[in-house]
């Protein structure tokens, strides 16, 4: 009986293997070195209607080195809301490099993002810097892009949630033919990967997510709550070092100075610009190097100058960030799914406001989601049932905005089978610190989940805050 | 029975009786393919751990807080480095590069003086060497991170610093990709064939002149041709034998490999043992007949011997003009033996295809090599008897 199984079995294989034969093919994509797999996937817009408009999934399979590959590979799950997978694949691959000697690594674009069906709104990249954190012009921006996507044929915003999209995600699976597979979720990634565990936890052998995005954290409460503690911890170890002892002070200066009007540089253009300096500009440009410690280290500089007129390092050292092309969001899909997701429960979040950070944030999501088309939720997805299959968690003690408090809650949730590894001082994701790649590795490669449970993260633990940034100065004119 | 299969017979028996050559032949030349395929696995995986250890060692980090910091960020441990390291990398006794750091780092940087960050290794030193690149890579990404942030600082945007996105394509497949590792293996089943032809060759030629045995053998009423057929056959089988098991070794042998990369890379299965095996059982045949064919006219073993090495020496040397040759595969390969069948075992190794000309003309040339072979010992056979 057993043989027969096994001949069976091989057969399903062989059957599988051909089906990926047809559906996949050889192509390229921008800043991969390498030939790899595309394939697309028709799948209806609507679940509950399978033959009305259909939307093509497009996804990326980066082969296996190995001709005795494992049959569980390894699937990239972006963040954003609204990032392509198979954009940021290039900058995520290095990662992966030793798994993908036996595994294949997979990049859906998930609905919205990316090729499939993508909801993507004006670039906002290169604008003057006065419209580029001007919440009412973000407010206008936002509507005009909302009523050009619901012309599209795609256009019915209620079908971009994280639950229909893991469904197309599962519908990827199936015709790879592959049974189980290997999650991997940055940011909202993670919300993905504990959406489609909770709905398909037989398809899943192993998930790492990395700054933890809960289905119940409310983000744009959240994201104040837990910016202004990110902030706070920089002030705090700023008191150790004499370079930015002042920071407190200069930091209530500046927010005690605005509105004022300033003439400022812009970092790209080198062209003086002139406008009002608002409050929510200043935590917006806060906010961003808050995701990177490196970054966050020049801060206090940068608010120094700030509260003496000068802007420029502000605004330069948010365009670090904001900046890269692979990185950009689909505001459509971003809003759709916040404004399903999160936004319906702002009036229930316990969240406090951070006492700088304020409650404006939430305010423009607010404003934004009130003319939003809402999909339709189930109160399960808010619910994480226990892990079936072990679960790694990762998350940056500094993080500004999926600090360790939501891993932990999460952790809590999924019970036995999960781990959660904290990085006292990293930011807005660790699995891109130096040595994890090779804990991924043996986390994913491990054959026992006992041990893959036990898999050695402290070289994350260990690593330390960046020193404040110090200003290269020029020696004096000796005395004559 | 045809009198040609009883002279195989007779010839492949004194061949496999002396059991001591065949050994040596066996260990020295079937398992020489496995042993360089291990061994560059073992050097590879000693490569890639190291770099999974990711250490730095350094002299006078104490004068560098700042890239103390930036190394332990990037999750690298930091070692002092022994204080005689320049003898110990010369002697080969430190596989580590060593950073030397000078006393004056920290203020040289917050005046933006650059001070200067030496990488020691000694190019003779495989092991150091080999690491310098990633130490190096290692601490330009400090220059990035720093010089990032100054211009941030400045206000100037990050993407004013590259203008343009470099990328890397490479259009090489994964099979491409591994032979650069696995490169050589073709010629060492060459060499595994060639000796393991060469004895008997000799033996049953210039050996069997040597002993004065060839008289009596020829005043049998067998007829001539039956006489080289067997005798031909009987060394063509023992070439095709080693031809056999150094191909089937490979397949074994990659069990042992001890880097995951290169075995996930080297893709040798039956189907390419297979192959190697269309490629080398005619060229074992043909060299079998030209061997002979040098070596008949030879009076003694030992002349033999300097007479077919010159043949050895031009197949050692042909991995060389695979070296040198920068246009890539010209049609007159296809007509140099040995050669040819380096350039096809090395198609199969990348897993290209062939086309009917790469497959008929080394086909041709060894059928064609070993008929003029087998008519030359044929008539030297002749000469022989009557002399």
């Amino acid at each position: 009986m057993p043989a027969l199984r096994a001949l069976a079995t091989c057969a399903l294989l062989a059957f599988a293997f051909c089906a990926q034969a047809k559906v996949v093919e050889p192509c390229r994509v921008p800043g991969i070195k390498n030939e790899v797999l595309c394939g697309k996937l028709a799948r209806p817009l609507d679940p509950a209607a399978p033959n009305g408009p259909q939307i093509d999934i497009h996804y990326v399979v980066v082969p296996a080195l190995a001709r005795n590959k494992h049959p569980d590979p390894v699937v990239m799950l972006a963040g954003g809301p609204g990032q392509s997978a198979i954009r940021i694949a290039p900058q995520v691959l290095p990662l992966f490099t030793r798994l993908n000697n036996r595994r294949d690594i997979v990049f859906v674009d998930q609905r919205g993002t990316g090729k499939s069906a993508p909801l993507d709104c004006d670039d906002l990249r290169h604008r003057p810097l006065a419209d580029e954190a001007d919440p009412q012009f973000q407010v206008t921006q936002l509507a005009r892009c909302r009523e050009q996507l619901q012309k599209l044929p795609h256009g019915d915003l209620r079908f971009y949630t994280t639950t229909i999209a893991m469904q197309d995600l599962d519908a990827v699976r199936r015709q790879l033919g592959v049974p189980r597979v290997n999650l991997v979720g940055v940011s909202y990634g993670t919300r993905a990967a504990l959406e489609y565990q909770r709905q398909f936890p037989a398809a899943v052998r192993r998930s790492v997510i990395d700054g933890v995005a809960p289905p119940d954290m409310v983000l744009p409460a959240s994201f104040s709550t837990d910016g202004q503690a990110a902030f706070d911890a920089l002030v705090a170890a700023c008191r150790t070092e004499p370079v930015c002892a002042t920071l407190r002070d200069d930091w209530t200066g500046l927010l005690a100075s605005l509105p004022k009007p300033v003439t400022v540089i812009h970092p790209l253009s080198g062209q003086p610009e002139s406008f009002t300096l608002t409050r929510d500009m200043v935590l917006g440009a806060v906010r961003g190097p808050l995701y990177l410690p490196a970054a966050a280290a020049a801060l206090p500089q940068a608010i120094h100058a700030a509260a003496r007129g000068r802007y420029e390092p502000l605004a330069g050292l948010n365009s670090l960030l904001g900046g890269r092309k692979g990185m950009a969001i689909s505001m459509g899909m971003h809003f759709s799914v916040v404004c399903a997701e999160d936004a319906p429960r702002l009036s229930q979040a316990t969240d406090p406001p951070g006492a700088d950070f304020g409650a404006d944030f939430a305010r423009l999501y607010q404003r934004i989601c009130a003319d939003w088309p809402r999909g339709a939720v189930a109160d399960d997805f808010y619910r994480v049932p226990p892990a079936a299959s072990p679960v790694l968690l990762l998350s940056g003690g500094v993080d500004p905005v999926t600090p360790p408090r939501h891993g932990e809650r999460v952790a809590k949730a999924l019970g036995a089978r999960a781990r959660h590894v904290v990085a006292p001082n990293a930011g807005h994701s660790v699995i891109g610190l130096g040595c994890m790649s090779d804990v991924l590795f043996r986390f994913v490669d491990a054959v026992d989940d006992h041990e893959a449970l036990a898999v050695d993260a402290d070289c994350v633990t260990r690593v330390p805050r960046p020193p404040s940034y110090r200003p290269i100065t020029l020696p004096r004119e000796p005395a004559q | 029975m045809h009198p040609a299969f009883i002279v195989y017979r007779k010839e492949l028996t004194d061949a496999l009786r002396d059991r001591r050559t065949l050994l040596v032949v066996l260990m020295s030349s079937v398992l020489l393919g496995p042993l360089v395929l291990v061994a560059l696995s073992v050097f590879i995986a000693t490569f890639e751990s190291r770099a999974e250890q990711r250490e730095v060692h350094v002299v006078g980090i104490e004068h560098a807080p700042t890239l103390a910091n930036f190394l332990e960020r990037q999750t690298y441990t930091i070692k002092k480095a022994p204080p005689d390291y320049e003898q110990r990398l010369r002697a080969q006794k430190y596989a580590d590069p060593v950073v030397v750091i000078p006393p004056d780092f920290e203020a040289g940087l917050v005046n933006g003086d650059a001070p200067i960050v030496e990488v020691i290794s000694d190019s003779a030193n495989r092991q150091a060497s080999g690491s310098a690149g990633r130490i190096q890579r290692l601490l330009r990404g400090f220059n990035r991170e720093r010089a990032t942030l100054h211009l941030a600082m400045r206000g100037v945007a990050a993407e004013l610093v590259e203008p343009m996105q470099l990328e890397e394509r490479d259009l090489a497949s994964t099979q491409t990709r591994a032979t650069q590792f696995t490169g050589m293996l073709p010629f060492f089943v060459m060499l595994a064939v060639l000796y393991g032809a060469l004895n008997a060759a000799l033996d049953t030629t210039a050996g069997e002149r040597e002993r004065g045995s060839l008289e009596p053998l020829l005043m049998n009423p067998a007829e001539r041709v039956s006489l080289v057929l067997g005798k031909w056959g009987a060394v063509a089988s023992l070439g095709m034998l080693i031809a056999v098991l150094s191909s089937l070794s490979f397949i074994p042998a990659q069990w042992l490999l001890r880097s995951d990369t290169l075995a996930a890379m080297f893709q040798y299965g039956w189907r390419e043992a297979l192959l190697f095996l269309a490629v080398l059982l005619p060229f074992a045949a043909a060299l079998s007949a030209v061997l002979m064919a040098v070596a008949i006219r030879c009076k003694s073993f030992k002349e033999a011997q300097a007479s077919t090495a010159v043949l050895v020496l031009g197949i050692s040397m042909l991995p060389l003009v695979q070296i040198f040759q920068q246009t890539g595969e010209e049609p007159w390969q296809w007509w140099v033996p040995a050669l040819a069948q380096q350039t096809l075992m090395t198609r199969v190794l990348r897993g290209e295809g062939f086309s009917v000309e790469q497959v008929v003309v080394p086909l041709v040339v060894c059928v064609g090599l070993s008929v003029m072979g087998i008519v030359f010992v044929g008539r030297m056979l002749r000469v022989a008897a009557v002399r």
